[in-house]
């Protein structure tokens, strides 16, 4: 399992939710195995509050839920809305942004 | 322990002042992704127990759950958001069922009130008969 690393943490959740939400519709288990996958266990969710981050992307009109039945049981599955879009756009301008600043500053030499 | 665990994070959202039809949801959900690690540790070849003990742990600690809730106040009931509406609405409302409190209190005890009502009632009837004969006996005495 990878490491959680909390205070670099801040937006990332809520960048990779949007990101793999917006190629399809997927329930929070799928959500927390694809980005462990994707990221390489890099990025490890704690896996009970990907649900209060959904929800609340939910409220802000971000994602929209659907129920569906599955093998007898219902499964809750999140999608992105137009405004969920334009999040995510915005969040990848200021990851791309940030990331930029960061690795100008580390390739950088050392002042005297 | 899955439903202990569960039990002690709904009693300590439900303390927090979160919506209980907020709190259901959520819990649904984590159930739900509870038993899909649980499958999932099963197919890797653990034990019922260590796997749920699997599930347990890597749905993470309720205090941790509870904060990420707490500290996110679009999830908090509309008493939590909006606490000035709260302090404005409460007196309000006292004022207003202040005069049908008596009303109410009548309508709560309706049964009680109706016995008494009806006991009276036969009470009042018995003595006028009773006086009514005491009458007729007396004029026809004389």
């Amino acid at each position: 399992m990878g490491k959680s690393n909390p205070p670099f943490m801040s937006g990332v959740p809520e960048l990779l939710v949007l990101r793999l939400l917006a190629s399809r519709e997927m329930y929070g288990y799928e959500i927390v195995k694809a980005v462990r996958v994707l990221t390489g266990e890099a990025i490890a969710l704690g896996e009970g509050v990907i649900y209060p981050a959904l929800h609340a992307l939910e409220k802000n009109g971000a994602l929209r839920s659907t129920r569906k039945p599955v093998n007898g049981r219902t499964r809750v599955y999140y999608s992105v809305t137009p405004q969920g879009q334009r999040r995510l756009g915005a969040l990848t301008d200021e990851w791309d942004r940030v990331s930029s600043g960061v690795r100008a500053a580390l390739g950088e030499p050392e002042h005297a | 322990m899955r439903r202990a665990q569960l039990k002690a994070l709904r009693s300590s959202l439900s303390g927090s002042g979160v919506s209980p039809a907020y709190i259901r949801r959520l819990m649904s959900e984590l159930e739900d992704h509870c038993e899909d690690l649980e499958r999932e540790a099963l197919a890797a070849g653990r034990n019922s127990a260590h796997a749920e003990a699997v599930a347990m742990r890597r749905l993470g600690r309720n205090e941790v759950i509870a904060t990420a809730v707490l500290t996110r106040p679009e999830l908090g009931s509309w008493c939590q958001r909006w606490p000035w509406l709260v302090t404005l609405i409460k007196p309000l409302i006292v004022v207003l069922l202040m005069p049908a409190m008596p009303i109410l209190a009548c309508v709560d005890r309706a049964p009680a009130i109706a016995r008494w009502s009806a006991s009276i009632s036969l009470a009042s009837a018995i003595t006028g008969a009773m006086l009514l004969v005491m009458a007729q006996t007396l004029i026809s005495s004389f």
